[in-house]
């Protein structure tokens, strides 16, 4: 067991170094760029704003929209700008990630649109922008039952993983995705590609929600650190 | 009393006799926060957190500040500052028994600033709007605020002590609307910058008590610099 080393040196449980701003964009109506290694991402939240056409809208709750891209140059090879089959795929599971998470019923007839950039891919994106796209939504005001923080984990050999890098990710035998509401205890997605025995599975687990709520001290750090901006108001206006 | 900043899913008040309220939710007896925002300890039994950010949410009987996005052949759009374009009707605009033949963009047209009565308001259609009362009406001229809604409460003060007191000692016309716009009605460029400077020191500072007195004080330091 001791013989085995990370390409990066990190300890079997650590995650990489996490960096992280809030109400970065001033044109959305929250914000928020998020950093794990050499992961980066941005991510914005409109809303909640009204749908159109308007006949479409739902009349008890708000829509939630999500669009995760990866720019053409966050990989090494040029990436195609269009949305690919992956991309489509991912939005839709940080959309139902977030759907149990936000009071839709306060918003009736209306959408809350995220938008999310990946700068830089070296693995585990989805988790990065669900972390991102959580303090987004703080940002924006919107109610949430609790923050959402998510980690990779995953087995290389014998080994058990946590925080994949885009490396690491390509050689492993399993990986997986885990999203949780940390204060509820409630688990909001997770995935899973590759083999794992139940012992192996439930072992991850603990691993991953260990992780988790070091990244939920993390954003509850950023959300304060960053009151100043998020209480500033906008300059006067000529009628 | 202390206001303390919250995350959302902070543990609030544990009790049967606490309800949860627009910004709150409820799991057994346990209250929670679903938005980051401010909450005082032990004011009522509804507890409420005043949020930071976000959008502005309608309730009947508000006055507000809209500004007009879009012209219809009976009724104008109006942005509220809120997740609803609200509507205006044009029964609503003009005083009854009076008649309006000409075109509607002769009284209100797009990019004007009304404040306006939200009238009615319910899951099935969207805020309406009405200017048939006192003090209600198009407003010409001024410069326009734009703070978070949350923090009107504390722009306006308990029984109106801080609104009057920048009236007073500024000597200016202020209109406040709920949905977080505020209209200075002057000309005066120093007076409108001390009310921006103002309004900034409520917003960052609205958590701290004695606010009224320190912008009393800010207030008095900057009218004697400028006289």
């Amino acid at each position: 067991m001791s013989e085995f080393k990370r390409a990066d040196g990190r300890a079997n449980d650590e995650i990489r170094p996490i960096k992280a701003e809030i109400h970065v964009l001033k044109n959305a109506d929250g914000s928020a760029y998020f950093e794990m290694g050499n992961t980066k991402v941005i991510a914005a939240v409109y809303g909640p704003r009204e749908y159109h056409p308007k006949q479409l809208a739902l009349p008890q709750e708000s829509m939630v929209r999500v669009r995760y891209h990866m720019i053409p140059f966050s990989v090494k090879e040029r990436k195609s700008p269009t949305l690919s089959r992956r991309e489509i795929e991912i939005s839709k599971v940080i959309k139902e990630a977030f759907s149990g998470c936000i009071k839709k019923e306060l918003f009736p007839k209306s959408t809350i649109d995220v938008y999310i950039e990946v700068l830089n891919a070296d693995g585990s994106t989805r988790v990065a922008s669900i972390n991102a796209v959580s303090l987004a939504l703080v940002d924006a005001g919107i109610f949430m039952f609790d923050l959402v923080s998510a980690v990779s984990v995953g087995k290389i050999g014998n080994q058990l993983i946590v925080d994949l890098t885009g490396e690491e990710d390509q050689n492993s035998e399993a990986d997986m995705p885990i999203a949780m509401m940390p204060s509820l205890n409630k688990i909001v997605l997770l995935q899973m590609d590759g083999f794992l025995t139940m012992d192996e599975f439930n072992k991850l687990l603990t691993m991953g929600v260990e992780a988790i709520k070091k990244i939920y001290e993390k954003q509850k750090e950023v959300i304060r650190g960053s009151l100043e901006y998020l209480l500033k108001m906008y300059g006067p206006k000529k009628i | 009393m202390k206001r303390e900043i919250v995350l959302p899913a902070t543990l609030l008040e544990s009790g049967e006799d606490f309800k949860p309220s627009l910004t709150t939710y409820k799991i057994g007896n346990n209250v929670y926060s679903g938005i980051l925002g401010l909450y005082e300890r032990g004011s009522s039994n509804e507890v409420n957190v005043i949020p930071l950010r976000g959008k502005y949410y309608p309730n009947v009987g508000d006055r507000v500040i809209g500004i007009v996005t879009k012209l219809q052949v009976f009724s104008w759009n109006v942005d509220i500052n809120s997740f609803h374009e609200a509507v205006l009707p044009f029964s609503n605009a003009i005083k009854k028994g009076r008649t309006f033949y000409s075109d509607l963009s002769k009284l209100i047209s797009i990019n004007d600033v009304i404040y306006a009565e939200i009238v009615s308001y319910d899951r099935f259609s969207p805020p309406t709007l009405s200017l048939r009362k006192k003090g209600l009406g198009k407003i010409t001229e001024g410069y326009l605020y734009e703070i978070s809604p949350g923090k009107i409460p504390r722009v306006i003060g308990k029984n109106r002590s801080m609104i009057n007191m920048l009236k007073q000692m500024l000597g200016i016309r202020i209109i406040v609307g709920k949905n977080g716009r505020i209209v200075a009605l002057t000309q005066d460029y120093e007076k409108i910058a001390i009310l921006g400077e103002i309004i900034e020191k409520i917003e960052t500072e609205s958590h701290v008590p004695g606010l009224t007195d320190r912008v009393k004080n800010l207030l008095e330091s900057k009218l004697i610099k400028t006289s």
